[in-house]
């Protein structure tokens, strides 16, 4: 647990972090997010004590860190910037090995460590040890950097803008991965950015700053329900609620959906469809192969020959996705409902418009 | 990229086998100086051998870099440290200053207080060679990303373990850089030992000047050329090995 008391900082007369509270529970995402100049870096900064408060207290698990020699307490805090800031002279391995080595662990234990950590960031460890930064891609580099902060398992991960300088279908990636991870590793962890969707895609809790000051601390759901003022209103944006349908995942509200077997007759076809004017079409293993329309059924010879032609994937989400992006995809397409499928393609259910308009009302006040 | 470099000392140690060789050999350089110099009666300098000379030549050079390097690439860190950060440019200037006092000079000064010989050739050739080694160390350390040393701070490292496995390993083929021009002015500058009774090359240009010799000028200046460009592949082959490639990030 990390706890900040009425943290102050002053930089030559100027008051960067004005009374500045905050408590990280165990295991939470803390997310600080504002404009750029807010004191949020400077916030982050404090906490491993590469910048001292000019007032206040930090206390990580109810110790009080001034009272911890800083070297000793930066090597039990993962730390991850921007930059990545990879020592360009040094492999792969080295440079996931810098804390393991700072603490003097045995050398086994860090072939191994590295080796495990490699691994958690997906990548090859036979592949990437003897590599050097400059050879590594943005996103390769982002991930070492992780694994870095991650070497000697700390308790507590502090990430200034972790994913700042990678490409966007990268960063999402990356995101993502970050979240696998977190889910596997439940650390906690404060990072900074000045993305909003970023914050609210990670995020436990989101602390929204503005010129040093903490002017909302809450869930993500509550925060963008709820804005407390016109600031995180006009922050949040007018698209708060398509952000409030990016945190909810689809999984809850899949319903059943009516589907027929490719080799079905036509008049198993109309049987099953009943009223409706079409139904999705699975082949004997239950993947998602299209749907038909009733009208066209009607004039085809066979099944098969009335389904539509489109990639199924290009109508379909995943269980894993959020309700924002099935929204989207209906938006894209045309549709007013879309099947939901698993990862091999196996027809889940579906949903539809009216389903992602009530989580939005039930979840909103 | 690790051949290549073996096979860059390789060469260079053949081209200096080739050299030593050629310097040992008198009857060599007095057939091409005949040859040359038709008229001359004299054409190989009489008072000390070409290998004598080049030996005293590298003692000169060997010594006063030594003491150079030592003393400078120390003083060039120390400058970088952020408790000097008010005087870094101060001693800067004052390092230039050095540099524009030309190394006669040096030795006018130092002759009455250390008197003819090895010891004021080298002072003088220590503070000549000063300013580049300094100057090249400080450039290196201070192109250290500052978000590199945000990381190595973060990660927790002490100051000193930063200096010594992040600053220095990345400033190094900076550092070095300035090292090779150090050396190799030295080489040249080393001559004015001569003037003083030092020896080393500069002794048979001397002559040669005076005497209107100029198969003596070319016992000089042709082993000193050869030394220098040795010593110039020599450096650029050990900077080579310090050079990464920083990424994008």
């Amino acid at each position: 647990m990390i706890v900040l008391n009425n943290i102050t900082k002053i930089y030559n007369q100027k008051t960067v972090v004005r009374d500045f509270s905050l408590k990280v529970n165990q295991g939470e995402v803390c997310v600080i997010v504002g404009p750029s100049g807010c004191g949020k870096t400077t916030t982050l900064r404090m906490i491993n004590r590469m910048v001292e408060p000019s007032s206040g207290d930090i206390f990580i698990d109810n110790r009080d860190i001034k009272k911890i020699q800083p070297d000793k307490l930066r090597r039990s805090i993962g730390y991850a910037i921007q930059m990545v800031g990879l020592f360009p002279h040094m492999n792969v391995f080295s440079n996931i090995a810098t804390v393991p080595e700072l603490l003097g662990w045995k050398k086994d234990r860090i072939k191994a460590r590295v080796e495990e950590l490699l691994l958690l960031v997906g990548l090859k460890p036979e592949e990437y040890y003897a590599k050097y930064p400059h050879q590594l891609s943005g996103g390769e580099a982002q991930r070492i950097g992780v694994a870095r902060a991650l070497a000697a398992d700390p308790a507590i991960l502090l990430m200034d803008e972790p994913f700042g300088a990678v490409d966007p279908l990268n960063r999402i990636r990356l995101q993502t991965q970050f979240l696998n991870i977190q889910k596997r590793l439940g650390k906690t962890i404060i990072l900074v950015t000045h993305d909003l969707d970023e914050a609210i895609r990670l995020a436990d809790k989101i602390a929204i700053m503005k010129d040093g000051e903490l002017v909302q601390y809450d869930n993500p759901e509550e925060l963008l329900a709820k804005p407390a003022n016109k600031f995180v209103y006009d922050f949040v944006g007018s698209d708060r609620a398509l952000k409030r349908l990016s945190r909810i995942n689809i999984d809850k509200y899949i319903r059943p959906a009516p589907s027929i077997k490719t080799g079905s007759s036509k008049e198993h076809a109309h049987k099953m469809c009943g009223p409706c004017r079409w139904i999705w079409v699975v082949d004997d293993n239950n993947k998602l192969k299209g749907w038909i329309d009733i009208d066209i059924l009607s004039r085809s010879v066979t099944v098969m020959d009335a389904v539509s032609g489109i990639n199924p994937s290009e109508i379909s989400v995943t269980r894993n996705s959020s309700l924002k992006e099935a929204l989207s995809i209906m938006l894209d397409q045309g549709l007013k409902t879309i099947p939901v499928i698993d990862d091999n393609g196996f027809l889940l259910g579906e949903v539809d418009m009216a389903i992602i308009e009530n989580a939005l009302t039930e979840k909103g006040r | 990229m690790r051949r290549a470099l073996l096979k860059n000392w390789i060469i260079l140690a053949v081209i200096a086998a080739i050299f030593i060789i050629v310097i040992v050999k008198a009857s060599w350089w007095e057939t091409v100086l005949r040859l040359m110099f038709p008229g001359e009666t004299n054409v190989i300098y009489p008072r000390f051998s070409l290998a004598e000379m080049v030996i005293q030549h590298l003692k000169l050079v060997l010594i006063s870099s030594g003491i150079t390097i030592i003393a400078g690439v120390p003083l060039g860190i120390f400058l970088t440290r952020s408790s000097m950060k008010d005087f870094l440019s101060l001693s800067n200037n004052l390092i230039s200053i050095g540099q524009t006092i030309p190394p006669v000079a040096v030795l006018a000064l130092a002759v009455p207080v250390f008197g003819f010989g090895l010891t004021s050739t080298i002072i003088a050739l220590f503070l000549y060679g000063l300013l580049p080694v300094v100057s090249n160390t400080i450039a290196g350390i201070r192109a250290v990303p500052l978000h590199i040393l945000d990381a190595s701070y973060g990660m927790g490292m002490s100051r000193t373990r930063a200096l010594f496995k992040i600053e220095i390993p990345m400033s190094a083929s900076v550092i070095i850089a300035g090292i090779r021009i150090s050396v190799i002015i030295n080489i040249g500058t080393a001559m004015i030992g001569a003037v003083i009774g030092a020896g080393g090359l500069g002794v048979p240009i001397v002559a040669g000047l005076v005497q209107d010799n100029i198969a003596f000028i070319i016992q000089g200046v042709v082993p000193a050329a050869v030394i220098a460009l040795l010593a110039d592949q020599v450096f650029n082959n050990i900077e080579k090995i310090f050079v990464y490639t920083e990424s994008s990030f």
